[in-house]
């Protein structure tokens, strides 16, 4: 196939999923108590508001109203934000470009300083320079982005400020750019403008406000990207091609950059698409924290402002630009890797989903009532489509035990259900969980079940033990000789042993007790006159005048924030809140993304083509972005509420990666071996397919522990994170914020850096899993 | 030509140390195809590794000498082997798909060799190539470039210091635009580019490939097996080594297709005169190449000879063992009793002898040197 046919292949392809996030977007709307209010603005009247209900068919049917959504979409017809007074559709144009300008300086500096570091680090592979790479690049993706926002605007924005010139924040020098020199902004790109009208001047204000955002926005995604360029690495110069050029003579050099990178760019190149949408959602937080005049800014005012419809223009808006990036990614990926097969997937469920989509679409635009029919043909086909593969699959059922993929759904089911009963849930949602067991019960059954099978097998159980030890001396060897896996486990005990300890390294008042321990104690005495720590983090010996047990009498271990919050009480039992979501939502995810993961896998085909494509739109969509929409349509920011909206932001992510495993896996020769010699379908993947996809869920799921608590304190940090005095670490980083300007710092450090060092323990760990896990990178 | 004497070389891994060879002697002489053959893991690809300083990072070589051409080898500086890998010593692998670049194209692989071990014969032909009235590609898209630019500024701005240099900008490269076509293509890049080109199509050739530029123009997998082997075969050969190492160059191929890739190898040989260490466990391979064969066993050569010597009458208990486990015409098929041993923990003495017919006491304390004018065998028990 011709490039320009796939790169037109790929973009018809984009269209069904920018429909699914309408239908995610519209969806969510429903969620909202008025249907009128995204049309209204503040002088809406009674009468009129009925007009706004007649107009966009509000009052009719789901599926006309989503007809008339869509029109509304195509026509630029996003709402009304009370937050700047304008229609959503005018808000996105003005905001966008300081969003773009601001993601795209940041996917530079990413880009460019990664990949160099990746080559180097695998070249000087378990030297003391990848080593410190790695450390770097783990630090990357394990310190909150409003943290470090915040101390690079505390060091070189405030400071040092006076040496380096660098202002606190927005876009530029308001008096420069508006008043004394104006200059025509035709591209709104600031740093191109001033280019395009040769004023050193405005490029070099542009730069100024543009470097400390950058900087802290392409952090993160220059951490991941270096690992992966690092791991590419490694895979490539262990191939035979490598050897050849190495025998040909070339220079290391020469091997490395010409043979080598090239090779290892491909794998990396496909992931940066994913790492767009990293971007914007990283963009939320540090225009928050820069006053970047963008559309994250925006959106945290909408959400404080319960503007609904400036939350969904704008879940719509950066998936669109994800996908965008995505194409790009994939069009560069074609013209990089000969090999691809351009038009190898090419198929007719393809051509129909396009044109069917397509005529939605040009109908909606139109305002035909075609648009209705469109949409039963869609509902009914794939109706249709579920209801005959059900069928298919129970005409094929010849045995109880290929019933196995109902089942495990159905398992899943109550297990999923049974994480989130608890009796003190207000959750509405909770209600309808009363007959499924708790989970702890759900626990003890499941390990008599395992106890049972182990004693019904004793004697198997007994001579498995001693290859078994020998298995773990070495894993334990391995993992013991890697410094950084063992500093990542101490760190994670500790975190671990802290929120078991909770009640005795920060004892609750009794009045703490008798409300909940989990909510810290307002002090209004310190409300504006913030306490110092008593202790300084360079010497573990507390400051003269700090007496008291939790030094309550003239000051705070760690001081205090305003409203009078302990620092210290709130890290000891804010970990417990950590530790709760984080279990929580990684257990749900992975056993979702499991289930689903290893059936899409396994069975691949048609199956696979559906699961795929809703992945594809959740994943289009930031994933805070989607948690942010999902917790203002619900509007109630209660913790439960917080895990369900993370779940549906991971699910589909997870499910990505363990479906690639087990797609792998079952290619592999030995499972085509398993299935020649008559193998059940159930048993190939028990016994063949799932137990080799563990390794990288238990790596998946350790690593998503660090990265759950980063997202929750995201949330906690924008002001999501339960209620106003639950000890949430977020939420004491954001309390300190404010402080940043008058010089207390410890009012944000010492909760950024709790969270720093949970996320960090656990991506250690994970990274010592999988190499001591995987048997392929021993030796 | 190339003499090795008690190599041994080491792997260090977790369970302990591997001693992968253990003393390997052996004498190649000038223009003959020498074997190497042996089970898998008696240590013939490492030996060909050791040779070019290949070996993997857990592994070392601990003693012995290598001498190629008169020069120690073991210890040359790294500059130094990279002029003997591809310079001196050619290697072709056992897959040619994997050992092949996915992502360069054929020419752009061999073109390295060319440029990294041919210089002086690319810069002669280099020279003979007329340069002739094409514009430099490059000169001509960076004064378009600048050109509008600078025309950008100079439509836009008015009297001001980045105004006049727009301006100079702006005549200068429309100056540099018209007379650009007076300029010779004084490039020397283009025209060594043709030239490499030129080498190129010509080992391609020399390989007997058919079509050889539009290979040279493709990338790897869209070739077949047998000609990505005679691409590694042309990419070894570019950079005229005197010596080739075949590391099992048809293993991985059918069998039509090995017979003619034994075939252009022993065609090429004669041709250039050059020395081939053929290292496989085929000894139909072996029978059908070679001039004189070693015979490996666990890390050690225990017999080394003519070819015909070896195969009509093997003096080793081990070689006899091998021939007889061949399928012939008036025998049974026999096979060697016991297995390969644990490298990691060898037999003391001889490394054959938990297994072999004839050992006796001292088999299992002594070691057994290579006895032997030409024809060397190393058995306590062989009586020369």
């Amino acid at each position: 196939m011709k490039l320009w046919l796939y790169v037109v292949r790929r973009l018809a392809l984009t269209v069904p999923v920018l429909l699914g996030v309408t239908l995610i977007t519209f969806a969510l709307s429903l969620g909202m108590g008025d249907p009128a209010a995204p049309y209204m603005t503040e002088k809406t009247t009674l009468e009129q508001r009925d007009l706004i209900i007649e107009q966009h068919n509000l009052d009719a049917p789901l599926p006309e109203r989503y007809v008339t959504y869509l029109s509304n979409i195509l026509h630029w017809e996003w709402g009304f934000s009370k937050t700047i007074n304008m229609d959503v559709s005018e808000a996105v144009k003005l905001k966008f470009a300081a969003t773009l300008e601001l993601s795209i300086l940041a996917f530079i500096i990413a880009v460019a300083t990664a990949i160099p570091l990746g080559i180097f680090a695998s070249v000087r592979h378990n030297r003391w320079q990848d080593h410190g790479i790695r450390l770097f690049a783990l630090i990357g993706s394990a310190v909150p982005i409003f943290w470090f926002a915040l101390i690079l605007k505390y060091w070189f924005a405030f400071k040092y400020g006076d040496i380096t010139n660098l202002p606190l924040g927005y876009r530029f020098d308001a008096i420069l750019w508006e008043l004394d020199d104006p200059i025509e902004r035709p591209t709104g790109l600031l740093l191109v403008d001033s280019i395009l009208a040769g004023s050193w001047v405005h490029f070099k204000d542009a730069f100024m406000h543009i470097i400390l955002p950058a900087t802290t926005l392409g952090y993160a995604s220059m951490a991941t990207t270096i690992r992966l360029m690092r791991g590419n690495m490694l895979d490539v110069l262990g191939q035979d091609y490598v050897r050849t050029a190495m025998a040909k003579g070339l220079s290391s050099t020469k091997v490395v950059i010409g043979h080598a990178s090239k090779n290892a760019m491909i794998p990396t190149v496909t992931l940066l698409g994913m790492g767009f949408a990293g971007l914007l959602s990283g963009s939320v937080l540090t225009e928050t924290i820069f006053q970047w005049p963008g559309l994250g800014l925006w959106t945290i005012q909408a959400m404080r402002n319960l503007d609904v419809s400036a939350i969904l223009g704008l879940v719509i808006f950066s998936a669109i630009l994800t996908i965008l990036a995505n194409l790009l990614v994939d069009i560069a990926y074609a013209y990089l890797d000969p090999r691809v097969d351009l038009g190898s997937q090419i198929s007719i469920t393809e051509i129909v989903i396009v044109l069917l989509s397509f005529v939605l679409l040009g109908a909606a635009y139109f305002d035909l009532s075609l648009g209705l029919v469109m949409l039963s043909v869609i509902v009914f086909l794939t109706a249709a489509g579920i209801a005959f593969a059900a069928a298919y699959f129970l005409s094929t059922v010849r045995e109880i035990s290929d019933l196995w993929a109902p089942a495990l759904l159905f398992g899943t089911a109550i297990v999923v259900m049974s994480i989130f009963k608890s009796p003190e849930s207000s959750s509405e949602l909770a209600n309808y969980f009363r007959f499924i067991p708790d989970f702890s019960q759900l626990v003890m059954i499941m390990l008599a079940i395992w106890i049972l099978s182990i004693a019904m097998n004793w004697s198997e159980f007994v001579s498995s033990l001693g290859p078994r030890r020998e298995e773990w001396k070495r894993m334990s060897y391995q993992f013991f000789r890697n410094p950084l896996a063992v500093f990542g486990l101490v760190m994670v005990t500790l975190l671990l042993l802290m929120a078991l300890f909770a009640p005795v390294l920060a004892p609750p008042t009794e009045a703490q007790l008798e409300r909940d321990p989990m909510r810290m104690e307002e002090n209004f005495e310190f409300n504006h006159n913030l306490q110092p720590p008593c202790i300084e983090w360079w010497s573990l010996h507390p400051l003269e005048g700090c007496t008291g047990e939790r030094g309550e009498e003239n000051g705070f271990i760690l001081g205090s924030t305003n409203k009078g919050y302990d620092i210290y009480y709130g890290i000891i039992w804010g970990s417990r809140t950590s530790l709760d979501v984080a279990v929580k939502v990684v257990f749900t995810g992975t056993f979702i993304a499991v289930v689903i993961g290893v059936i899409s896998g396994y069975y691949g085909g048609r199956v696979d083509e559906v699961v795929m494509r809703i992945t594809d739109v959740f994943l289009a969509i930031p994933g805070l972005v989607l948690a942010l929409a999902i917790i203002a349509v619900t509007n109630d920011s209660s913790i439960e509420n917080l895990m369900y909206a993370l779940i549906i932001v991971s699910w589909p992510g997870f499910t990505r990666i363990i479906r690639a495993e087990a797609l792998r896996i079952r290619k592999l020769p030995y499972v085509e071996a398993a299935r020649a010699a008559g193998a059940s379908d159930f048993r190939l993947i028990f016994v063949h397919v799932l137990p080799n996809c563990i390794t990288s869920i238990i790596v998946i799921a350790t690593m998503d522990m660090g990265g759950i608590v980063l997202s929750l304190a995201g949330l906690g940090f924008l002001g999501f994170g339960g209620g106003p005095d639950l000890a949430e670490w977020g939420k004491l980083v954001s309390f300190g914020q404010g402080h940043l300007l008058a010089g207390e710092t410890w009012a944000f450090f010492y909760p950024g850096l709790v969270i720093a060092l949970w996320a960090l323990g656990f991506y250690l760990l994970g990274d010592g899993l999988r190499d001591i896990l995987d048997p392929r990178q021993r030796d | 030509m190339l003499e090795i004497k008690n190599l041994k070389t080491r792997f260090n891994i977790y369970d302990g140390v591997v001693k992968a060879l253990e003393g390997v002697n052996l004498e190649v002489k000038e223009g003959e195809i020498f074997g190497i053959v042996g089970e898998t893991g008696c240590g013939k690809s490492v030996t060909g590794y050791s040779l070019m300083q290949l070996l993997p990072r857990t592994a070392e070589v601990v003693a012995g000498e290598i001498i190629l051409d008169g020069e120690e080898i073991t210890g040359a500086s790294d500059s130094r082997m990279r002029q003997i890998r591809g310079g001196k010593i050619g290697m072709i692998f056992q897959d040619p798909l994997s050992a092949l670049n996915p992502v360069m194209k054929v020419k752009d692989q061999i073109s390295e060799v060319i440029r990294q071990h041919q210089k002086e014969e690319l810069e002669n032909r280099t020279e003979k190539i007329d340069s002739g009235n094409e514009r430099n590609p490059y000169i001509l898209w960076s004064l378009i470039f600048v050109s509008l630019v600078s025309l950008f500024y100079f439509l836009k701005l008015e009297d001001s210091f980045t105004d006049t240099f727009a301006k100079l900008l702006f005549v200068g490269s429309l100056v540099g635009y018209v007379f650009l076509p007076e300029m010779k293509s004084e490039s020397y890049s283009a025209r060594t580019a043709v030239a490499e080109m030129d080498m190129v199509v010509e080992s391609l050739r020399q390989v007997r490939l058919p079509n050889p530029s539009q290979v040279a123009n493709s990338y790897p997998h869209e070739l077949s097996g047998g000609m990505q082997q005679r691409v590694m075969i042309a990419m070894a050969l570019a950079g005229r080594p005197r010596l080739l190492i075949a590391d099992e160059p048809t293993t991985a191929l059918d069998v039509t297709i090995q017979s003619q890739i034994l075939d252009l190898l022993k065609k090429l040989q004669k041709e250039t005169g050059m020395t081939i260490l053929m290292i496989t466990h085929d000894l139909g391979v072996v029978a059908e190449m070679c001039d004189r064969v070693a015979v490996m066993y666990a890390g050690t050569v225990v017999e080394t000879g003519n070819v015909s010597e070896i195969f009509s009458n093997p003096k080793h208990p081990y070689t006899q063992g091998l021939l007889s486990a061949l399928p012939g015409e008036s025998k049974e098929l026999s096979s060697i009793g016991g297995s390969v041993p644990d490298l990691l923990d060898p037999p003391s003495g001889c490394r054959f002898n938990p297994r072999c017919p004839i050992a006796k006491a001292h088999c299992s304390v002594d070691v057994p040197l290579l006895k032997g004018e030409d024809y060397k065998v190393a058995c306590h028990e062989v009586k020369l």
